[in-house]
């Protein structure tokens, strides 16, 4: 199966919560190249959706390590503030700021006090 | 689940698994933080303490690495003895060494393993990432597909399956293991039954290596390595140990070597002539 058509597959399955098929799709995936961003993307999720959130953020930080996507750092973001790891959270906006321009920075900064005021209530 | 199902986790270290008895060499060093204890404490190299036919499964993750070759044929046997030869099953994952190179082929290195584990190493790139894959806690043996199929069917195994994180035959531990097994990539994962007849074909190699000179000095060196490996918290043993090893060879076992040798030479000749 091409690459792209079992990223397009694994998401589906996540899409579905079908975490038993999204994984074994995913460990297909590693065969084909252990070094891809979506790898390590979906596996972050799966890991969360599973409540491992431990692994999740290894597998955020791995999926950073391979490509500095927004959408990886606001999952890394979610999985340190269910950690309760205030600090880890303001690092990690630091380097969304480094990293992005001002208006994806300014964006997903809203969303995540957004999730942060909600927790708090 | 039936009651009388016995489920065996070998080399379980501080990973608890629901219904499962746990086995390993001693209790994991975090223990004392809040995780349970190991219920037996035994060398599954040697002795799996249960009675022949009485394990409905036997699961294990990341531990055979670390047995040597005679060591893992010794505990695939002891698993053979104990498991129920109509129902039982064996399930593991080891480190796959075609994987290794799939990793090293496509530059992938694991960040996250930059982490107080590996201070007393060097991991800044991808090629460290394969050797530290290889020589990573004090692995004995590296496998792949090949080699799992060969133990395997050595130890009376049969059905041999490879399979995907969760795909396992009996669905009552089916979310168990995908919790287990999920986003292990570098491993492989492997499931067969016992067969039902024992056939004799693995115990001479065994009986060969008890007799043996050279297995006799490994074993002392074994234990004063286990001690060497435990004051240095196991990690980063690697030279010493086989420096260690290395000296004791030569002075005690290159002699045989050589004359094993002569004698093969001599061996050789006898044909050249003949011809």
């Amino acid at each position: 199966m091409l690459k792209e058509n079992l990223i397009k597959e694994i998401e589906d399955k996540i899409k579905n919560k079908d975490f038993l098929a999204a994984s074994q799709l995913n460990y297909k995936l590693s065969r084909l190249n252990p070094n891809l961003y979506e790898l390590w993307k979906f596996q972050g999720v799966i890991f969360y959706q599973l409540g491992k959130v431990d692994l999740a953020i290894e597998s955020f930080k791995n999926s950073i390590n391979i490509k500095k996507n927004i959408e990886s750092y606001y999952f890394l973001i979610i999985c340190n503030i269910c950690k309760n790891l205030p600090n880890q959270v303001k690092i990690l906006k630091e380097e969304i700021k480094n990293n992005f321009n001002d208006k994806e920075y300014t964006k997903i900064i809203i969303k995540i006090d957004e999730i942060i005021n909600e927790n708090k209530r | 689940m039936k009651t009388k199902d016995k489920h065996l986790y070998l080399g379980a270290g501080s990973h608890r698994l629901k219904d499962f008895i746990h086995l390993d060499i001693q209790n994991s060093k975090t223990f004392k933080n809040g995780y349970s204890p190991i219920d037996v404490i035994c060398d599954i190299s040697k002795n799996i303490p249960f009675e022949d036919n009485t394990i409905s499964s036997i699961f294990s993750r990341d531990t055979f690495e670390h047995l040597t070759y005679i060591q893992l044929h010794s505990c695939l046997n002891e698993c053979y003895r104990v498991l129920d030869k109509s129902n039982g099953y064996i399930r593991f994952l080891v480190p796959c060494f075609d994987q290794m190179i799939n990793c090293y082929n496509n530059k992938f290195y694991n960040i996250v393993r930059d982490s107080e584990k590996f201070k007393t190493t060097i991991h800044e790139n991808y090629v460290d990432e394969f050797i530290l894959n290889i020589l990573y806690h004090d692995h004995k043996y590296i496998h792949n597909k090949n080699t799992v199929t060969r133990f395997l069917e050595r130890a009376n195994f049969t059905d041999i399956k490879f399979c995907f994180p969760g795909e396992t035959s009996n669905l009552l531990l089916q979310e168990q293991y995908l919790l287990s097994e999920t986003g292990r990539f570098p491993d492989i994962i492997v499931e067969a039954r016992p067969k039902l007849e024992k056939i004799k074909n693995v115990t001479l190699l065994q009986q060969k290596e008890k007799l043996n000179f050279v297995s006799f000095v490994n074993f002392l060196l074994g234990i004063i390595n286990i001690k060497i490996s435990k004051a240095n918290n196991k990690t980063s043993v690697f030279n010493f140990k086989t420096n260690f090893k290395l000296i004791f060879y030569k002075l005690f076992v290159s002699k045989s070597l050589k004359y094993d040798e002569r004698k093969d030479l001599k061996y050789k000749n006898y044909i050249n002539i003949n011809f």
